[in-house]
């Protein structure tokens, strides 16, 4: 047993219990927060410079570049969330430890499910990281949208769970185990019958939710909406890339020999997710609910990945969620500024952000314009890597289809732009003021989406070498 | 010589490039408020790019042609995407395009004093990736900065825009985007298709593609690059685009990014894939037809003057299509690219021209004016020299555009040829009457206080017009240039 390896699931953990301690015993609750960014900071640095290889609990729980990777992602994801909650937070500083400890307990759920390699662990780790968010979703009690936000999410997430549960209780009934690595063995020795395939599209249809994929994407929008901005914007990035770490593990690695099932299943998914996403997304005149359609058309980007080859399949999600936890959370924390101030996420209240605060209008624009996949921002050399991925296994059609919706996602891109950037009415809107953990926020996000625009490859190296060796035993 | 094998060692294609990305980077740091120095600091990087840009004319060797002044690096080796940079004569012809033209439009925007700063950061961004376009030979880092080129045309219009101009913005801006989806796709394939790991063109080249992948993704790319080059039917972004866009914006637009759309055509679709080429080419020889006629007739239907342009754009640019469509002849490509030039100063020229008129008069319609000769005799005469070029008058650029264009698709395609000619006519018809109804005849009594052209907006109308008949009276040095680069497209294309 090596508990080095699970030194950081440790570590969190530990920090987890402190944060409670630290609730009760301190009349200060404004330091839970710092506290907590410290922790993750720290744990985020400590992780980056200690990659281990290695398995644990007869190989249920695994450290390799996967697992390295996403625990990167899931940990700057944390803590640009937590910086954005201190000061954009509207909560009572009684609920402070109660918040962190969250919002804690589901990254640890996620950092759990980047290291298993059972069905059992990563189902625990991805319901440890959602059934928190489901709280926090709901944490402004006396806003009906954000309660209706959290009691939509428990309901549909029970039900996708439960699919989800059923699929794999299918797997396991064929296979007799739950360790991946035994099922990789059986099917490639005994082969699939009709009734695992219903197993393989069960557990599509589960991590769907997650993934805010059509046909289980409803929810999206009013949890978006409902939530608290910092919130949202994790449940954008964070919950995400884990059910995209749930599906790679589960299907580009255990089920690879049954691409010719699940792969066009994903593939139409995709295509679908990315085009309703868009075109609902074009009417929408809240920017958080607009955010929550890009967001789903995003998914369908990702998932375009999947298609493509293995380890470049594989390299290319990884890198994308990489980049794209940082734009995101660019955007929404752009929102969550100017929330902050005005109250408003009415799109109209943009106008003329430009001129209130430059800042704000140009990470906003950064964010938005690598969202939609403009170089030289990172979002494109990421949107240009998954249609890569694609484009290998020959689905020309749904590279064209993912490009040609690029090309729509702009079209309210450029709708919101036109409200920072052209539209004037509101030049004498008043100035907006940041605090500086926001600028912070900022100004992190806005480095990412250049530097890794520019100089990607470094990443791109290590996301191949990461899934390379999910495969090498 | 020893100053073109010191030209040789320096990396002339990036500074050239990254000249107007030095004053984006500077001007972030300028006050918006100071108007002088803004335009300073635009003014003085693009015309060091320019005069780069005429030293590279000289410095390149078309007795030995084919790539030169290479730069190679490696950028992103795992997926063989390289910084590679390069120019032969037709890269070299156009990069001395965007030179003059982003010269003369930065004067031409002098007077802008709505938030100029932004202005002008947008405009050189978007040099910086045309620039960028002309002279890379690695697919990944053309896509790249073709859409940074492409961009920054949104908010240019949809902030700096005149009349309807958010519309406007967002047609043009997906037209073109949509093209670029196309273009996308395009790359992947041909980069899968060789299996051999690279963006590279040289490699590219060199490959055999399978005449079925060719007959597929020729379309694909061809359609892509020809939305940007105005072919008809998906022409109809560019007249309601130039017409709202401000003065340099439409300079730019209309002379140089149109031709990034021909340029791909004819170096990628008919380059790499020229069995894909010689399937589809009669196709596009059809098309360019009604885009010649039914741009100049369209022309002649307008009475906004910048509309009247837009569309004239929309004939020339035809003629440029037409030359890539019958290119198995030579010379018919040597016109075409020459015409990418031509045309790209001379409605620049309009343009500037249209705008200086407009900012004078407050109107474009062109039956509201007459008589600015009287007035304005400097832009009057500069007016007229441009229309004759654009009619094809023998001494101008125009002139040998066209005649070398048409003389070359008339062994290829004669019937097609002898339609698109008729089209000079009407050019001439729709030339000569607005030169007639602005410039002649008395003057009207609001317009008698008008000034004249003032320096800066006779400097850079006056850049152009050197351009335009140095060309016309001495093309021959400019010619073999070109020529050296097309040839051994011709060939592969005459080859099957």
């Amino acid at each position: 047993m090596n508990l080095y390896l699970l030194s950081d699931e440790l570590i969190l953990g530990t920090a987890l219990i402190l944060i409670l301690l630290i609730d009760f015993v301190s009349k200060n609750k404004r330091i839970i927060g710092y506290f907590f960014n410290i922790i993750i900071f720290a744990l985020l640095i400590f992780v980056i410079f200690n990659k281990r290889e290695g398995q644990a609990f007869f190989s249920a729980f695994v450290y390799d570049g996967v697992s390295w990777f996403s625990k990167i992602v899931f940990l700057s994801g944390a803590f640009l969330t937590g910086l954005l909650s201190l000061s954009t937070i509207r909560i009572k500083e009684k609920y402070y430890g109660a918040y962190y400890m969250i919002l804690g307990a589901s990254t640890l759920g996620m950092m759990f499910l980047a290291s298993s390699k059972e069905l059992i662990t990563l189902y625990i780790g991805l319901e440890l990281a959602t059934i928190s968010l489901y709280a926090l979703s709901a944490i402004y009690k006396d806003d009906s949208n954000s309660l209706e936000a959290g009691i939509k999410y428990l309901i549909l997430g029970a039900i996708s769970s439960g699919l989800l549960l059923y699929g794999i209780s299918i797997v396991y009934g064929f296979t007799r185990t739950t360790y991946l690595e035994k099922i990789i063995s059986l099917i490639s020795q005994n082969g699939v019958d009709s009734a695992f395939v219903i197993g393989v599209i069960l557990i599509i249809l589960g991590t769907a939710f997650k993934l805010s994929a059509v046909p289980m994407h409803v929810w999206t929008p009013d949890v978006y909406q409902g939530a608290p901005t910092a919130i949202t914007g994790f449940i954008s990035v964070a919950s995400k890339s884990a059910g995209f770490i749930f599906v790679m593990r589960l299907f580009s690695y255990t089920f690879l020999k049954l691409d010719y099932i699940w792969v066009p299943v994903i593939s139409i998914i995709a295509f679908l997710t990315m085009t309703v996403g868009n075109l609902i997304a074009i009417p929408q005149k809240n920017i958080k609910r607009l955010l929550a359609y890009s967001t789903i058309s995003q998914a369908g980007y990702i998932l375009v990945g999947f298609v493509g080859a293995s380890v470049i399949g594989m390299s290319s999600v990884l890198f994308y969620v990489f980049v794209y936890t940082f734009t995101n959370i660019a955007a929404f924390a752009v929102v969550a500024g100017v929330e902050k101030q005005t109250n408003s996420c009415n799109i109209n209240d943009y106008a003329s952000l430009s001129q209130r605060n430059p800042l704000l209008a140009l990470t906003f624009m950064l964010s938005l314009l690598s969202l939609a996949g403009i170089p030289p921002l990172a979002g494109f050399v990421g949107k240009f890597y998954l249609f890569y991925a694609a484009m290998q296994k020959g689905y020309l059609w749904l590279v064209i289809a993912a490009a040609l919706n690029s090309t729509i996602s702009l079209y309210y891109y450029l709708l919101v732009l036109k409200q920072l950037y052209i539209r004037n009415e509101k030049t004498e809107g008043e100035k907006i003021k940041l605090p500086s953990g926001i600028i912070f926020v900022l100004v992190i996000c806005i480095a990412v989406i250049i530097i890794f625009g520019i100089m990607p490859s470094d990443v791109i190296d290590i996301t191949i070498n990461a899934s390379q060796g999910m495969f090498v035993k | 010589m020893e100053i073109i094998s010191f030209i040789k060692q320096i990396p002339i294609l990036t500074i050239i490039y990254f000249m107007p990305l030095i004053s984006v980077i500077l001007l972030l740091f300028i006050p918006g408020k100071n108007h002088k120095a803004i335009r300073l600091v635009s003014l003085i990087p693009v015309s060091f790019s320019f005069l780069l840009s005429i030293v590279l004319l000289f410095s390149y060797d078309y007795n030995t042609g084919g790539l030169q002044f290479v730069e190679k690096h490696n950028w992103i080796p795992s997926i063989g995407i390289n910084y590679f940079l390069g120019v032969n004569g037709i890269n070299v012809a156009l990069v001395l395009l965007t030179g003059f033209v982003i010269v003369a439009g930065v004067l031409a925007s002098w007077n802008v004093t709505y938030r100029p700063k932004e202005f002008f950061m947008l405009l050189l961004t978007l040099v910086t990736g045309v620039f960028g376009v002309f002279m890379t030979y690695n697919l990944f880092l053309f896509f790249l900065f073709y859409e940074i080129a492409v961009l920054p045309m949104y908010l240019l219009i949809g902030i700096w825009g005149t009349g309807d101009k958010e519309y406007s913005a967002m047609k043009l801006t997906l037209y073109l985007l949509v093209g670029s989806a196309l273009i996308l796709a395009g790359i992947l394939g041909l980069y899968f298709a060789t299996g051999l790991n690279t963006f590279d063109f040289d490699v590219l080249e060199q490959f055999k593609y399978t005449k079925e992948f060719q007959i597929i993704f020729f379309p694909i790319l061809f359609l892509g690059f020809g939305i940007l080059a105005a072919l008809w039917p998906f022409h109809t972004w560019s007249p309601d685009g130039h017409a709202s866009a401000p003065t340099a914006v439409s300079m730019l637009h209309a002379g140089v990014l149109m031709k990034l759309g021909a340029y791909g055509c004819l170096v990628i679709a008919v380059g790499l894939l020229p069995e894909g080429a010689k399937f589809w080419l009669p196709v596009v020889a059809i098309l360019t037809i009604v885009n010649i006629v039914y741009g100049s007739t369209g022309a002649v239907a307008q009475k906004d003057l910048k509309y009247i342009v837009a569309y004239s754009s929309v004939s020339h640019m035809g003629i440029v299509l037409l030359g890539i469509a019958a290119g198995k002849s030579a010379i018919a490509l040597s016109g075409s690219v020459f015409q990418m030039v031509s045309h790209g100063i001379m409605t620049g020229l309009f343009f500037a021209l249209v705008g200086m008129v407009y900012g004078r008069t407050h109107t474009r319609i062109i039956t509201d004016m007459r008589g600015l000769a009287k007035v304005m005799p400097k832009l009057a005469t500069f007016f007229v020299l441009t229309g004759l070029c654009s009619l094809g008058l023998p001494g101008l650029s125009g002139f040998v555009a066209e005649i070398t264009t048409f003389i070359g698709a008339f062994k290829v395609y004669p019937v097609v040829t002898l339609i698109c000619v008729v089209s000079i006519v009407i050019t001439a018809f729709y030339v000569l009457r607005v030169v007639q109804i602005v410039f002649f005849g008395p003057v009207m009594e609001e317009y008698k206080n008008l000034t004249d052209a003032n320096a800066t907006e006779f400097a850079s109308l006056f850049i152009l017009m050197v351009f335009i008949v140095l060309f016309g009276l001495y093309p021959f040095y400019f010619m073999k240039v070109i020529y050296s680069a097309v040839l051994p497209i011709s060939q592969k294309l005459a080859g099957m």
